[in-house]
């Protein structure tokens, strides 16, 4: 098992501050939003690297059908370490309804004992929920049970970051949920697309009760490729791993 | 309510009675599962509130095989259904329901066990007169069998109506004289007048009494304008054979499907008659309505749903009443998620077919070997099912590459459904080889036909998120079984001294020097008693021709070849432009032309010599163009629409056309499908590049060049590996 200490992420990788905020989203107990960018599920990948790099199994309870195994590969090359041990390491359930994702949430904790983790990742929340095929009003209902138990998760010393899409189309539901999870989050950061590369932003909005964080990090992770191949299904865009610094903002 | 045909009674207009009967003992029922105390909470303000039935009854749980106990609510007042199903859901949340959302009509079928077409008896009782409130039934009895491959349908009337010309979409433009069709009785009603004409269809139909209205553009065009001009006019037009209710609209909506966006049109159904829609039915469109017949009476979903509906949701319908008949509880929500898996096992399992690229070139004697109805046969022979992969009792692995378990015990709720479709499918394709009647081969042609989108359709619904018994597992189970086995196909092909040229998920294409056709007939017995999933010679080559990619010669692609069979001179093509949609006809001609001059040949040598009457051929089409002697029929092209016109970002040619028609007020959404000739590629003005068909006037004319340049690429395949010595075996 890695320690923090002895990580062997390139010095250019990253660097302090957003190190720093990626070391925290990933290793203290709470429910982070990370959402704003239409690709925010995909760029999720980005944040298995610090759990992963100090050793730790990770759960990720992919709701955007995203996951993509590849990235994995390329990035354990670039660290010079087999690909297997950080493939062994993340377990993926993907859920295709949001009823399968409100069981698969109630199940998790289970899994993580059973995995002995407590790093989770969820990508498409609350997307899922928000499918034109289900009448509102059980969306809603669905969505309260599911974050209810999120709710819980902090409380057994779980971490949770969870990856919402910027919608493509802004819908009354949508809306609903995303500001019901925001609520019940410990932070929540927007993902954005600045000229030099992505920037997580940590957003105070009037309608979020959110806790204020120690660490007051506005942080841009500058990436040289363009964001759009984050996306493609291709091993050959795993390569942004190398060219992923971050920087601090102030 | 039931409308049957009396068969027994010569009576009424058509000689036929057409009776409407309503069965009042239908209670139909959904189940409350969970904590027994929670629920017997629930039963005293349930009985107070609504008229219904409550048993606490024994059913199985679909993922464990379990019984165990459940409160069965039967609702005696159809029309509250739906309102206690809600009732139940909001008080107890955290229970769980059980067949709550089937569609009424299919579950009487289900439970009733009759189905759509039946043959059966009935015993009635009350009014006897069409006008007056229904006949009651007193008891069915189904005298039919809906796995028959002999069964007499009903003596049907079928009234058709569509637009004078061309069935091209009234949407875009295309206007026509309204043509009515009883048989070989055409009358053509001039639409000047719409009191006359309304009152004309008004006369028709009650003097013919169609049982099956079968229109062009009838859902989304005839019927709705029909029915708001008789409003206006203040007309009746008796569409419905039963008066109690007006026809149902459903209006348009596009939707993603597999990657792409699809339109799907509205829709207007009748009561007491059948509205098919030649234009918006899949089913009709690809096996005619033999094959829609034949769906309905085996998934019992009725005529008008299964026309507009998939092929999926008919298996879906075939599964619900397996289970009904089972006792096994059908989940309201799909709540089984996929099992945690590493990411190195999602690596492995998250994978389709097998696929060995072809070797490019010109191939004399080549065999291709097909496993009928291969991951159907699969989920038959190997039990794969939702609930028997990686079953609770934790039965061993079955599954290769992935080592999934597969339940030994129980069979399979999806095998069950698709064993008996597979046999019904081979039946027919026997009783096709054996008839001699043109009426009949076709006939069975199009039952087997339909029977085979409804097994293909099975596979991809494992893995539909949609899927009432679909699981993500499953699906890749399948596609495991299914590359082992073609991986044991080819090995054994080449251990028996064959060559592999190319293979495709389940089809292979092999060559060995001087086999006969015995010998590859040889070759797939010893594949069938390898792979232990049946599989079929499709045919002997005389040669084969496996194409490159367009944009890179030297890059194989699957599923690009033409080939021309032995003792025949039947050709089969993939991947050109004689099969795809949007080509214009022009082009399609020229191949399917060449096509049939080029199955003349027997080798290599011969392939050189017709090729140069090809080379004519093609000339032929180009002169035709040059002179401007094609019509524009010939050469409309048609694409699908991937957004709102409005959002294309290039000035490309499916943009151009659909502003074009969006400029004169047509109502264009994504997914619907355009058509349009191509007038000016290369003009500086985009709107002068394409013009839709609805747009076409007698002073439009077609780019030439363009057409030139199509027509060329199109002949490009025939003659690609013979500009040099052809590479043969």
């Amino acid at each position: 098992m890695l320690s923090p200490r002895s990580e062997p992420v390139p010095a250019s990788a990253f660097t302090g501050p957003a190190r720093r905020l990626l070391w925290t989203l990933t290793s203290r107990p709470g429910l982070v939003v990370v959402s704003g960018h239409p690709e925010s599920s995909r760029l999720s990948h980005y944040f298995l690297a610090a759990p992963l790099l100090r050793g730790e199994a990770v759960l990720f309870l992919d709701a955007a059908n995203c996951f993509n195994p590849y990235r994995l590969v390329a990035f354990a090359n670039q660290c010079r370490r087999p690909p297997r041990e950080f493939l062994e390491r993340v377990r993926v359930s993907r859920a295709f309804t949001c009823f399968q994702l409100a069981e698969l949430v109630e199940r998790t904790p289970a899994a993580a004992r059973r995995f002995r983790t407590r790093r989770i990742v969820l990508t498409g929340v609350p997307d899922i929920f928000d499918d034109e095929e289900l009448a509102p009003t059980e969306a809603k209902n669905v969505f309260r049970r599911a974050l209810e138990q999120l709710r819980r998760w902090p409380q057994q010393k779980l971490t949770a970051l969870v990856f919402s899409d910027a919608p493509s189309r802004p819908s009354p539901l949508g809306e609903w949920l995303r500001r019901a999870l925001a609520q019940s989050a410990t932070a929540v950061y927007r993902l954005e697309e600045t000229p030099t590369g992505l920037c997580l932003v940590e957003k105070q909005p009037s309608w979020a009760t959110l806790r204020k964080s120690d660490h007051k990090l506005l942080a841009s992770a500058s990436c040289h490729s363009e964001p759009r191949t984050f996306g493609a299904k291709n091993p050959a865009a795993a390569g942004c791993f190398t060219s992923f610094s971050m920087t601090s903002k102030r | 309510m039931l409308w049957v045909i009396d068969a027994g009674q010569p009576a009424c207009p058509a000689g036929r009675r057409r009776r409407r009967l309503v069965d009042s003992s239908f209670v139909p029922s959904f189940y409350v599962g969970g904590a027994l105390d929670r629920i017997a909470q629930l039963t005293p303000d349930l009985s107070a509130r609504f008229s219904v039935r409550l048993d606490w009854v024994e059913r199985q749980e679909l993922w464990s095989g379990d019984w165990q106990t459940v409160l069965q609510v039967g609702v005696q007042r159809l029309e509250q259904f739906a309102q206690v199903v809600h009732w139940v859901h909001q008080r107890a949340p955290r229970l769980e329901l059980f067949n709550c959302d089937i569609s009424l009509p299919a579950l009487y079928a289900y439970e009733k066990g009759v189905f759509p077409l039946a043959r059966c008896s009935f015993e009635v009782e009350g009014p006897d007169r069409p006008e007056q409130p229904a006949e009651r039934l007193r008891a069915l009895a189904v005298e039919d069998d809906p796995w028959t491959t002999r069964y007499e349908l009903p003596p049907l009337t079928v009234m058709e109506w569509r637009l004078e010309g061309d069935s091209r979409n009234p949407h875009h433009g295309h206007r026509g004289a309204l043509e009515v069709r009883v048989e070989d009785r055409v009358e053509t009603l001039a639409e000047e007048d719409p009191g006359e004409l309304l009152a004309t269809l008004a006369r028709r139909l009650r003097q013919d009494d169609p049982d099956i209205l079968l229109t062009d553009w009838g859902d989304s065009f005839l019927l709705p304008r029909l029915l708001k001009a008789a409003e206006r006019a203040r007309l009746p037009l008796p569409l419905n054979r039963d008066p109690a209710y007006a026809a149902h609209h459903k209006r348009a909506r596009s939707y993603f499907s597999y990657g792409r966006i699809v339109f799907k049109d509205s829709s207007t159904t009748l009561f007491g008659r059948v509205h098919i829609d030649r234009k918006n039915s899949f089913v009709v469109g690809e096996t005619d309505l033999e094959g829609l017949f034949e769906l309905s009476r085996l998934t019992k979903l009725p005529l008008q749903y299964m026309a507009r509906t998939s092929t999926g949701t008919g298996i879906t319908s075939m599964q619900l009443d397996r289970a009904l008949q089972q006792g096994i509880l059908i989940p309201w929500q799909k709540r089984e998620p996929e099992e945690f898996k590493s990411a190195r096992q999602l690596l492995l399992s998250d994978r389709g077919g097998l696929v060995f690229k072809p070797i490019l070139g010109f191939h004399e004697n080549v065999g291709e070997l097909d496993f009928a109805s291969m991951f159907p046969s699969i989920m038959a022979r190997f039990n794969v099912s939702p609930e028997t992969i990686n079953c609770r009792c934790g039965c061993p692995a079955r599954v290769p590459e992935i080592g999934y378990g597969i339940c030994q015990r129980r069979r399979g709720l999806v095998p069950q459904v698709v064993a008996p479709v597979i046999e019904k499918r081979a039946r027919y394709k026997r009783l096709l080889g054996e008839a001699a009647d043109p009426a009949a081969r076709a006939r069975y042609d199009d039952r087997q036909n339909a029977l085979k989108w409804l097994l293909v359709t099975c596979f991809g619904y494992l893995g539909y998120k949609n899927a009432r018994f679909g699981r993500i597992e499953a699906h890749e189970a399948i596609n495991a079984f299914g590359r082992e086995k073609l991986l044991v196909a080819k090995e054994v092909s080449e251990r028996a001294g064959f060559r592999l040229l190319h293979a495709i998920v389940d089809s292979l294409w092999v060559q060995k020097r001087d086999a006969t056709r015995e010998d590859y007939e040889h070759l797939a017995r010893m594949l069938e008693a390898a792979t232990d999933l049946p599989i079929a010679l499709e045919g002997v080559y005389k040669y084969i021709v496996f194409l490159p990619s367009r944009r890179n010669r030297s890059v194989p692609v699957p599923n690009r070849y033409f080939g021309a069979f032995a003792g025949s001179h039947k050709i089969k093509v993939r991947g050109l432009e004689v099969r795809r949609h949007d080509a214009p006809p022009l082009v399609a001609r020229m191949q399917e032309e060449v096509l049939q001059l080029l199955a003349e040949a027997h080798d290599a040598g011969s392939y050189r010599g017709k090729l140069a009457e090809a080379v004519a051929v093609l000339a032929r089409f180009e002169e035709q163009l040059r002179e401007g002697r094609v019509a524009w029929e010939d050469l409309v092209i048609r694409k699908r629409l991937t957004q709102e016109p409005q959002k294309y970002q290039k000035n490309s040619l499916v943009a151009v056309a659909a502003q074009a028609l969006e400029a004169c007020g047509v109502k264009l959404r994504p997914g619907e499908v355009i058509e349009y000739v191509i007038t000016a590629a290369d003009s500086l003005v985009p709107a002068e590049r394409a013009r839709p068909v609805a747009l076409l006037n007698g002073f439009s004319s077609y780019d030439r060049e363009k057409y030139l340049e199509l027509l060329r690429k199109a002949f490009e395949p025939f003659s690609l590996y013979f500009a040099q010595a052809p590479t043969t075996y």
